[in-house]
């Protein structure tokens, strides 16, 4: 038996139903106000935003964003670069002695300078006439350098970067190479703001370059792995490539100059698929110690 | 008003701190995570239906400032907020000789929290494929944990004094109106 079955006619019957299920409503009505309180309505709807713009990632949309935002902060950034950078040059000169500091100072810029230098020897040895001619084209006097200061960084994540103090305003462009010292390659400038720009690191996972071992003439990419190192790539299985080669840009594709110096192989590979040669390559310079670096803009 | 300035203020000078200089000064890449910090003990303080909004103007900023897509950190530091306010009701209201530890143990849930979420919405944003296993078995967020402890207990102090100073500014204006 029912439990209306008490209820005497069809008109009654429905009222009592009409009266339950309003009862039922009220009640979800309730317990959802309960639940979406405020607070959890703010939350849900903010990470619902929030999920949105990091699933469809609309990366030009914000773009007007970050140039107000980076004219804004570009006088506190590079001071706070600046000061830092003081700061950590404070706490060297008290952890060593001055006069080493300064003279290991003086040799790795010798260093650096010489690595280029046998680099480009090495290379011109190999070549033939036609291609030093084209050589001389990679010595740091021939380049139109733009020197700037380092304000921003972030090295350990998959995206390493370096934020500079020169932007459009500069004329400088997306795509132009970024060197340090005597044609030490850095990386080259992703976006550019009117007084900023960023730098992609060859060590951002993004970030893929022409490169040649100077000594065998194995060419391959050089490719970043998440801001720990870089790998040359995609070098060819008759190709041959020693431990401590020197690795340079091969200028192929027209992005880079032919002969700016990437780094030594550490190490040498077989690919998964056993179809290439890889070799782990050390970087010459350390991203982390960077102050000043220059965008080449011819 | 002029408390929400102080408080816009703070948290854009601790995210620039955050990028350009913590990164040139300590060693190993492992610098503390300063508006996350502020963003924590704000919600300890005050709640979480105060400081959503400066937590979602910290997660922008964030973004805009490290290249993240933007939402990444927004989404990581609002979430965080809630949960760390979700735990602060149940554990430090009636604590206060134990107040301090209790505050460090919740920098430390919401270190871990935050570097979880914002790797994870970082490889959604990357379309790249989610392997959980880094997640939780990550150095980088061991190290995070350290340094922002560390951080924390030098900035406690004065994001004590500062609270008392918006308290101030905040009886001040009651008393204009």
């Amino acid at each position: 038996m029912a439990s209306h079955d008490f209820l005497e006619n069809d008109r009654e019957r429905s009222e009592y139903q009409n009266f339950t299920f309003c009862i039922c409503i009220l009640n979800c009505f309730t317990m959802s106000q309960k639940f979406f309180s405020q607070k959890r309505v703010k939350l849900i709807v903010t990470l619902a935003v929030c999920g949105l713009l990091i699933f469809f990632n609309p990366k030009g949309f914000f773009t007007p964003v970050r140039w107000v935002f980076s004219r804004v902060s570009y006088p506190f950034q590079k001071t706070f670069y600046l000061l830092s950078g003081e700061i950590r040059s404070g706490a060297d000169f008290l952890g060593s002695i001055s006069e080493l500091k300064n003279e290991n100072k003086n040799l790795i810029k010798e260093n650096d300078r010489l690595s280029f230098e046998i680099t480009l020897l090495k290379d011109e040895k190999n070549e033939n006439e036609k291609l030093r001619d084209q050589l001389k084209l990679a010595p740091r006097e021939k380049f139109q350098l733009e020197a700037s200061f380092v304000i921003g960084q972030d090295l350990q994540r998959s995206e390493s970067w370096l934020l500079i103090d020169k932007g459009a305003n500069a004329g400088i462009k997306t795509g132009m190479p970024v060197i340090v010292s005597d044609g030490i390659l850095v990386g080259k400038i992703s976006e550019v703001y009117s007084n900023t720009a960023k730098v992609i690191l060859l060590t951002d996972s993004g970030s893929v370059i022409n490169a040649v071992d100077v000594e065998t003439e194995a060419k391959g990419v050089i490719q970043g792995e998440y801001g720990l190192g870089t790998i040359f790539d995609l070098v060819a299985q008759t190709d041959i490539i020693n431990k401590d080669d020197t690795i340079a840009t091969s200028g192929l594709g027209g992005d880079f100059p032919r002969g700016l110096l990437i780094g030594k192989v550490q190490d040498t590979r077989l690919t998964a698929d056993k179809l290439f040669q890889q070799a782990i390559v050390l970087p010459r310079v350390k991203y982390s110690k960077l102050d000043v670096v220059f965008v080449i803009k011819n | 008003m002029p408390k929400n300035i102080l408080i816009c203020f703070l948290i854009f000078f601790a995210v620039l701190l955050q990028v350009s200089f913590f990164p040139n000064i300590v060693p190993g890449h492992f610098f503390p995570d300063l508006a996350l910090i502020i963003i924590l003990f704000w919600t300890i303080e005050n709640g979480f239906e105060e400081t959503w909004k400066w937590a979602v103007l910290a997660g922008l900023l964030v973004d805009l400032a490290n290249f993240w897509s933007v939402g990444t950190n927004v989404f990581s530091f609002v979430f965080t907020a809630y949960v760390i306010n979700s735990f602060a009701k149940r554990f430090l209201v009636t604590q206060t000789v134990f107040r301090f530890l209790i505050l460090a143990a919740f920098i430390i849930l919401g270190t871990v929290i935050n570097g979880i979420l914002v790797i994870l919405a970082a490889k959604i944003a990357n379309k790249e494929t989610l392997d959980f296993g880094p997640l939780f078995f990550n150095a980088d967020i061991f190290f995070k944990i350290f340094c922002n402890l560390g951080t924390f207990l030098l900035i406690y102090a004065p994001l004590m004094k500062l609270k008392k100073i918006s308290r101030t500014l905040d009886s001040r204006l009651k008393s204009f109106a």
